[in-house]
């Protein structure tokens, strides 16, 4: 019960002040890789405890799309527009303020990251950690980024590993990022036992509406007892999140499933892929920092033992 | 008399003394023995003698004497229960008769030759444009079918020519000019690797997602069986750089049953490590669920394996990968498809593809002329030939394109006539290309281009090296054959020989291979039945291509190693992958690729009429009739064709119920007389074949559909396929016309073999006819008998048979 209590409170706490991104710590560096290949990371970093959200988003295009000239406005991302050009004004829609956004290509992931780094406010969206000129989105971070989309080992790290000595699996690393190498449940919001995460599961969407084939997530962190071992929510189920991995020379990689798709895709084994321009309704993200002074290493996982 | 009185009155005239003395041979035979049955009164098989006169420039006559020749010849007429004729009078009668149609024949041969002035038939059309222009652009599509004469489509006097056909040449000719002509600089070839994750992102819809995709333990994402042609395969992400061009697939893939995905009841029956086929195809994006130029091979669920496909890939299409069916292993296993899937690791795509830059075709077209922008703004699209000297570099573009063209040498004036076309569209405000493009397209409309050029008695050079060429490769003769026909070395038999051996030995020759057998044996109608799906659940598109290979390869072993003809009937081998062997009930036969297969003496296989592309042929998609398969045996196989049923006689419609077997209906249907004659032809060979279902399988039982849920469906063990009830017992025992029995169909390929002179006589007028492009008529009757004969120093052999029509004066002379 009173883990239950613990963890609710982060959770809410984290909700209240949504705009701010709230952050990780993803330690124990110099860790060996998982059987994939992935995961081994030399350094400490944070990462973020949840994917971005409407609201955090929105508040990016207030800053930076008055006139909108890269078209990083989407209409299907439960935000509205307003106003005319120069004077675009972007409202969440009623209840979406928590929701993870969608429909973000990696390309609005670097703008975004961008413009954290320039410090926000009418911070520039085209270089900084990205430089977005070529529009492939495959420029690799700036070396002193202060914010930046996580690589993919760091990504795979914070979703998957929990050192052998400190509790973890034989190896270090789950196969599903709620620490268990068992499937996670689909479970009501509200009812959250452990081990759980927001994939398809027909029967239990029926429960919480929402058709077939439709697209419904959860607020970020709605099960708040199946954090990863760092503390991270929903990095299996809810929403797809990039992550920095090049794969095919032209894409990059995506990992962790959705709340549309089947529960073996929140596996560490799959990694998906698409081009850097794409945007789909499944897909968000999530960022990287490096580790600020003076930050006491405590992990949500670790405050709810 | 009445006879006597016809026949004097149509010889009178030119050939009076002859005719005379015709009648007067003729004259005993009618009388005695013909009249009482075939006068105007009783008209037995619809014939009446007694109005049957000579006149045989007129071709339905000519056919009725030599029907009456080969009825009273072979022994059918008089009918064995009427008293037959003394030895002497059916002597003089079949010498008699024989010599004048003989005569008849020969002079016509001789003052119009035997071949009709044919045009190019629709492949032979394609093949010569696509080897002309370098091209492999899919032109059958906008051509009209052809028509046939005796199965063939290649038959002179069956290839008309319409307008339709016209407006369709000119059409076929701009677009062959347009993929031949290049436009820009060489595109790149470039090598990408990719896979099936961003497609599966962009169908955007989360159910269709789920149950047509999964991934793999191993984390690559699994293609589920949807149905053979539910959309699910096509590699939506990519498209080709360049359409039209040729690209290489490399496609790393492994097998996996899924337990978990909608077909998981079905899966639950199947171990886990089955190996499964992958399909690998074109198909249409966006999606339409077709997908064309199929090819299969095994996955391993062990390990991942590589599998390459090549293919031009037009615009709008692209990559096709889906999982097939399980391989059986065991006997009477059968394929599985719930719960399969392709799991794909990467797909590496090479392309666009060239040989060489510029393509063959374009360099035919316009040399070495240097190309320009059409607009300078867009320097590397839309690059056009241009020339300094446009009269000159017409000239000698097409004094060299046109010989190639009409595939004979080509006059000064002839070239002359182009040339003035080439001036005429430039004085129009043509830029130089498009006015060649003008000449090149009318120079493929002509008939120098669209017919074959042959004048009566022997062959000229040129002709001979075309009607060669054409028999062999459906095409026009390479720079090899035209040039020994220049040195005028091709009537010469041992360089004929030669170069029949040296097509042989081209990959072209394949094309030799499908027309002949699309022809001979109908295989080119192995799509125009589909067999039912609730009798015969197991047939799929896998199988159907592994039978038409099977019969190819068979017919090409006979070619290459001189194989008997008796082979026709009965072999001890043919040509199986996994599938096709599993539908044979043999095992052991392992892998996607067809080779040589010694049959087991109990198999009921070898020889082409129980291969299974030959049995689904021969019958329709849901019943087999033996009066079907019969006459299709007696035509081609036995080259004795049935005569046409009588009108107003209904067809026979099996029982699909399974309530009265096809035996009980035909006894019935043969108590009628007018049927009795050709039925003791045609049901023989039918019943010897009813042992193989419509999709070529050995039945003890045929299949019914279930009528009610009370009936029981039969369930076979490992597999997912029941959807038919067991039918009656099949009986196939028989006896032929000339009263020997049989037992099935083994016992009736005995028969069969007892003549093999029969069956290198059929194999000898097949090729006869397609490689002339006319069917046999009474004077080729000498030709043919000769070369059985000499078959016979070989055993018959397909080799030396193919050579000796090809020396043969029906192949050199028109």
């Amino acid at each position: 019960m009173k883990q239950f209590f613990i963890a609710a409170l982060v959770a809410s706490t984290a909700h209240a002040t949504a705009s701010e991104i709230e952050w990780v710590t993803v330690s124990d560096p110099g860790n060996p890789p998982d059987k994939t290949g992935y995961g081994a990371v030399a350094y400490e970093f944070q990462i973020s405890k949840f994917e971005i959200s409407v609201k955090q988003y929105a508040d990016f295009l207030n800053s930076v799309a008055a006139n909108d000239p890269h078209q990083l406005w989407y209409g299907e991302r439960k935000i509205n527009r307003v106003g005319g050009p120069g004077a675009f004004r972007y409202e969440v829609q009623a209840g979406e303020e928590n929701k993870p956004v969608t429909f973000i290509s990696f390309l609005d992931a670097m703008r975004f990251a961008n413009w954290k780094h320039n410090g926000e406010g009418n911070g520039d969206t085209e270089t900084g950690v990205y430089d977005i000129a070529k529009h492939d989105g495959l420029t690799p971070k700036a070396e002193h980024a202060k914010v930046w989309i996580p690589s993919e080992d760091e990504w795979y790290k914070a979703a998957y590993y929990q050192p052998e000595s400190k509790g973890g699996p034989a190896g270090g690393y789950w196969l599903y990022p709620t620490r268990s190498n068992e499937p996670p449940a689909f479970r009501e919001l509200g009812v959250d036992q452990g081990n759980s995460a927001r994939f398809e599961n027909f029967k239990v969407r029926e429960k919480i509406g929402g058709g077939a084939g439709s697209y419904t997530f959860f607020p970020c962190g709605s099960y708040p007892n199946s954090a990863s071992y760092y503390g991270t929510f929903d990095q299996g189920g809810n929403l797809w999140e990039w992550n920095a991995g090049i794969v095919f020379e032209t894409k990059r990689a995506i990992r962790g499933g959705s709340g549309a798709h089947s529960v073996e895709k929140l596996r560490s084994t799959v990694r998906s892929n698409a081009s850097p321009q794409k945007r789909y309704p499944d897909t968000g993200f999530r960022l990287a920092r490096p580790v600020p002074a003076n930050v006491p290493e405590v992990s949500a996982t670790e405050v709810t033992k | 008399m009445k006879i006597a009185l016809s026949l004097l009155t149509l010889l009178s005239g030119s050939a009076a003394a002859s005719s005379v003395e015709l009648v007067k041979k003729l004259e005993p035979m009618f009388e005695k023995h013909c009249v009482n049955c075939h006068d105007a009164e009783e008209k037995k098989g619809g014939l009446d003698l007694s109005s049957l006169t000579w006149a045989p420039d007129d071709t339905e006559n000519l056919q009725q004497w030599i029907k009456v020749f080969d009825k009273v010849h072979q022994g059918e007429m008089p009918p064995k229960k009427r008293d037959q004729p003394v030895p002497d009078l059916k002597a003089t009668f079949v010498a008699t008769l024989k010599h004048e149609l003989h005569r008849v024949s020969i002079e016509k041969q001789t003052a119009q030759g035997r071949v009709v002035y044919r045009r190019l038939n629709r492949n032979e059309y394609v093949h010569t444009i696509q080897d002309l222009l370098g091209i492999d652009t899919a032109l059958h599509e906008l051509l009209p079918e052809d028509t046939t004469a005796g199965g063939f489509d290649n038959i002179g006097a069956a290839l008309n020519v319409s307008q339709v056909h016209m407006e369709r040449y000119l059409q076929a000719a701009e677009l062959a000019l347009n993929e031949a002509t290049v436009t820009t600089p060489r595109p790149e070839t470039t090598r990408i690797r990719t896979d099936y994750e961003e497609t599966w992102h962009d169908w955007n819809a989360p159910g269709f997602q789920n149950g047509t995709w999964t991934h793999s333990p191993e984390g690559f994402l699994g293609i589920r069986w949807n149905g053979h042609n539910g959309p699910h395969g096509e590699l939506g992400a990519w498209k080709p750089q360049l359409p039209d061009a040729h690209y290489r697939f490399r496609i790393r893939a492994k097998a996996m049953i899924d337990k978990v995905g909608p077909n998981a009841a079905a899966a639950d029956k199947t171990r886990p490590d089955r190996a499964i086929l992958l399909k690998m195809a074109l198909t249409d994006w966006p999606r339409t669920g077709l997908t064309f130029g199929n090819t299969y091979a095994e996955m391993s669920a062990t390990e991942f394996r590589e599998f390459e496909y090549v293919a031009r890939v037009p615009a709008g299409k692209t990559l096709w990968l889906s999982p097939y069916r399980t391989v059986p292993e065991k006997p009477d296993e059968r394929a599985m498809v719930g719960g399969i899937c392709a799991v794909i690791e990467w797909v590496d795509i090479e392309g666009p593809l060239f040989e060489q830059w510029p393509p063959l075709g374009h360099q035919r077209l316009y040399g070495d002329l240097p190309m320009q922008p059409a607009n300078p703004k867009t320097p590397t699209r839309d690059l056009r030939v241009v020339s300094s000297q446009p009269e000159a570099d017409a000239k000698g573009l097409l004094t060299g394109f046109l010989p190639r063209c009409f595939r004979r040498p080509v006059s000064d004036a002839e070239v002359e006539e182009y040339v003035e076309l080439f001036k005429q569209q430039l004085q129009l405000g043509k830029p130089f290309d498009q006015a060649l493009r003008v000449a090149y397209k009318m120079a493929l409309c002509s008939p120098d281009f669209l017919f074959l050029h042959e004048t009566v008695g022997a062959l000229d050079q040129y002709a001979l090296a075309n009607r060669l060429s054409y028999s062999l490769w459906s095409s026009a003769p390479d720079e090899a054959l035209t040039a020994l026909a220049a040195q005028k070395k091709l009537t010469d038999p041992a360089v004929l020989r030669a170069e029949t051996e040296r097509l042989l030995s081209s990959p072209k020759a394949r094309r030799f291979t499908e027309g002949l057998l699309g022809s001979w044996l109908n295989l080119r109608d192995i799509e125009f039945t589909q067999p039912d799906t609730k009798l015969y659940p197991e047939f799929e598109q896998y199988l159907q291509q592994s039978m038409v290979s099977e019969t190819e390869l068979f017919f090409e072993d006979l070619l290459k190693n001189n194989l008997s003809a008796r082979n026709i009937v009965h072999s001890d081998f043919s040509f199986l992958n996994e599938r096709l062997a599993e539908h044979y009930g043999i095992f052991g036969v392992k892998g996607d690729t067809l080779r040589k297969v010694a049959l087991p003496a109990d198999s009921h296989r070898g020889g082409f009429i129980t291969q299974g592309a030959v049995l689904k042929v021969s019958a329709n998609g849901t019943t087999t009739s033996p009066v079907v398969r019969g006459a299709y045996v007696l035509d081609r196989i036995l080259g004795t064709p049935p005569d046409l049923p009588p009108k107003n006689v209904p067809a026979i419609e099996p029982d699909i119920r399974g309530a009265t077997t096809i035996r009980e209906q035909l006894e019935k249907h043969r108590s009628q007389p007018v049927c009795a004659g050709c039925h003791a032809k045609l049901d023989p060979p039918g019943f010897a074949l009813e042992n193989f279902d419509v999709t070529g399988r050995w039945r003890q039982n045929y299949r019914a559909i279930p009528e009610s849920a009370k009936d029981k469906v039969v369930t076979i063990p490992g597999s997912d396929i029941r959807h038919y009830t067991k039918g009656p017992l099949v009986d196939a025992a028989y006896n032929l016309s000339d009263g020997r029995t049989f037992k099935n169909v083994d016992e009736f390929k005995q028969l069969l073999l007892a003549n093999p002179e029969q069956l290198a006589t059929c194999v000898t007028e097949k090729l006869l006819t397609y490689l002339t492009g006319a069917t046999p008529q009474f004077a080729d009757r000498e030709v043919i008998e000769a070369i059985v004969a000499k078959s016979k120093e070989h055993d018959f052999g397909i080799r030396t048979i193919l050579h000796e029509v090809i020396q043969s004066r029906c192949f050199t002379h028109k």
